[in-house]
């Protein structure tokens, strides 16, 4: 009796043992260091579907900054400290608030305007309003000529229109237009136009390109009724010294498949316009940036390129380094407003 | 925990003493013994400490292994009548869970899954009283037995791997601390269980003794939220939410099933 007694003690005794056996871990664990994640800033803003979004470098992160979405906003632009963010409501006035959302100011004095960005101006960030042919000045006022497009006009302009604007760092003045002209001097007829120019600072001549595109008569002399090209973007681009320049080629703005990019080549000897290549078909916007990368955007996505990775940010799956934003279908409706601010 | 014992054990001396007893209670009047011994069944539910067996990690796989479930535990026992000991116990086991947890990806805003392994370690406080059989024929604490009684569990778990599922689908499925955000869900559980185990003791060699029996424990936790059934209202709840993680979860299935069945053996020893 004893031996089946021992016997089981024996077992007992082996299981014992047997169960102290170490685990040897197949991934191991994170640890802890895993509550103090990379710390991204928010360098993008977007408009999609009429409210206001902040992401981070790697679009990870989104803040829906208003809730709103049956009134409408465009031309949206970050500051370069990325703490305020300036829109166009309805009215299309200046709307700026914070990154939480909260409104900072309404400038009610500007209706109708046509573009708006945030300049850097040395560490004094101004934000730059077009409205009515003209430069306004949220902020210090910048060191550029008074009249900066009158250039581009001809002097018998029956009808003109700045249409998008931006100023680089040497103040120089990027912009878009449009205008109309008699087809003759006596005539009734007219010649309508579209280009694209750039005030240069630091010389005593400027450049621009106009494109006819064709004779109408004045019962259809209402512009922006008609289904012409224009420019409806305009950004410097950093990464080769020119301008970046979006065409709406139909004027339907809320029909993305009429829009495109192409560029504007003002430097040196150049006064060209040329095709850009983008990584999206139909793309409103598209920045590039010296060392960082390029960000474009249509109803469907935003897709982000960057040149380097945020420190600590492993490479993405896929197509090497490229963020997206996917949004829901939106059919017949403009590109997707938004500014990036590395 | 010590005052507990004093005051138990003190308790029951000053209960005994107002009692008159026809034969002194104890064999051979030896009240007091202690016990080590071990509860073991077929494994048949969750992984061991060591990954092996059923629903291993990570891919909730069986193994291939022939697996015991395995308790060991450490017993005071005081006779207090002729046919009562009561009985004070730890217990301890360690048992593996093959878990899952999402948590929100740093890289996408969407979420990561985790497949995690973490070894369950049971501290089990056992108080019960051993009651033996016949009335003519038994004495404590020798004999055929029921010990009934209640089980206070407290288990933490201890993550031993990770294998992470990335939202933008990163082909290394390692948890780099740069990558992931840190698990939330609280790893420690307190279960409370009803015990029962009918057994065997006799003397094998002076003052030794050996005991054998069956137990079961049933704990109301397992009935409440984690039973095949689904979740029941909790009458215990105070804030009504019958909100539990999967880790909560998993880990009251996991210790009802290391509890549920067992076959006991333990030797003692006769003190005083």
């Amino acid at each position: 009796m004893k031996y089946i007694y021992l016997s089981c003690l024996a077992a007992f005794l082996f299981l014992g043992i047997s169960s102290c056996t170490k685990y040897e871990p197949i991934y191991g664990v994170a640890g802890n260091s895993s509550t103090d994640p990379i710390q991204l800033k928010k360098d993008l803003a977007y408009i999609h579907r009429n409210d206001i979004y902040l992401v981070n470098e790697i679009l990870s992160e989104r803040k829906k900054l208003s809730s709103s979405p049956t009134s409408t906003k465009t031309h949206i632009a970050l500051s370069p400290q990325h703490d305020k963010i300036a829109y166009l409501n309805a009215n299309k006035t200046p709307v700026i608030i914070d990154t939480l959302g909260a409104q900072i100011d309404v400038l009610n004095q500007y209706t109708n305007v046509s573009d708006l960005f945030w300049h850097k101006n040395n560490g004094n960030p101004t934000l730059v309003i077009l409205v009515n042919n003209e430069l306004e000045f949220y902020g210090p006022t910048l060191a550029v000529d008074n009249n900066p497009f009158e250039y581009a006009f001809p002097s018998d302009v029956t009808f003109q229109a700045v249409d998008a604007v931006h100023i680089n760092e040497n103040l120089d003045i990027l912009f878009t237009f449009r205008f109309q002209r008699p087809f003759t001097p006596t005539s009734s007829l007219r010649r309508y136009y579209h280009g694209v120019g750039a005030n240069l600072s630091s010389t005593n001549f400027d450049k621009e390109i106009a494109t006819e595109d064709g004779v109408y008569s004045p019962s259809s002399s209402s512009y922006s009724n008609q289904n012409y090209p224009y420019y409806h973007m305009i950004k410097y681009n950093k990464a080769d010294n020119n301008a970046t320049i979006g065409l709406i080629s139909n004027g339907n703005e809320s029909n993305y498949n009429a829009y495109s990019l192409a560029s504007y080549r003002y430097t040196g000897s150049s006064n060209s316009t040329g095709n850009q290549i983008t990584t999206l078909n139909n793309a409103e916007n598209y920045y590039l940036e010296r060392n960082r990368g390029s960000v474009t955007s249509n109803p469907y996505q935003i897709r982000k390129y960057l040149e380097n990775l945020p420190v600590g940010v492993p490479p993405p799956t896929g197509a090497a380094n490229i963020y997206t934003i996917d949004f829901l279908t939106q059919n017949s409706s403009a590109p997707t407003y938004f500014d990036w601010n590395p | 925990m010590k005052h507990f014992l004093f005051f138990v054990t003190i308790a029951l001396f000053l209960v005994n003493s107002t009692q008159t007893q026809a034969q002194i209670p104890g064999y051979q009047g030896k009240r007091f013994f202690i016990e080590l011994g071990g509860s073991f069944f077929f494994n048949l539910g969750f992984p061991t400490a060591q990954n092996k067996g059923p629903r291993s990690f990570p891919f909730d796989e069986h193994t291939g292994h022939f697996t015991l479930k395995d308790r060991y535990n450490l017993s005071v026992h005081y006779v207090f009548s002729r046919k009562n000991t009561i009985k004070l116990a730890y217990n301890y086991q360690v048992s593996g869970l093959n878990t899952t947890a999402s948590t929100p990806s740093l890289f996408q805003s969407s979420q990561d899954f985790h497949n995690l392994f973490y070894q369950l370690h049971a501290h089990d406080i056992n108080l019960g009283i051993n009651v033996y059989g016949k009335s003519n024929a038994n004495l404590a604490p020798l004999g055929f037995y029921w010990d009934l009684g209640l089980r206070f569990i407290f288990v933490n778990g201890v993550l031993r791997d990770q294998r992470v599922e990335y939202a933008d689908n990163r082909a290394d499925n390692r948890p780099y601390p740069d990558q992931v955000a840190a698990l939330t869900h609280e790893t420690f559980t307190f279960m409370l269980g009803f015990t029962a185990l009918w057994g065997y003791r006799t003397v094998i060699a002076d003052r030794i003794t050996f005991r054998v029996g069956i137990e079961t424990t049933i704990f109301p936790q397992y009935l409440f939220v984690a039973s095949p059934a689904g979740v029941i209202p909790n009458p215990l709840s105070l804030g009504g939410s019958t909100e539990i993680t999967a880790y909560q979860l998993q880990t009251i299935q996991n210790l009802q099933d290391r509890y549920l069945f067992g076959i006991h053996i333990g030797v003692g020893a006769l003190l005083f």
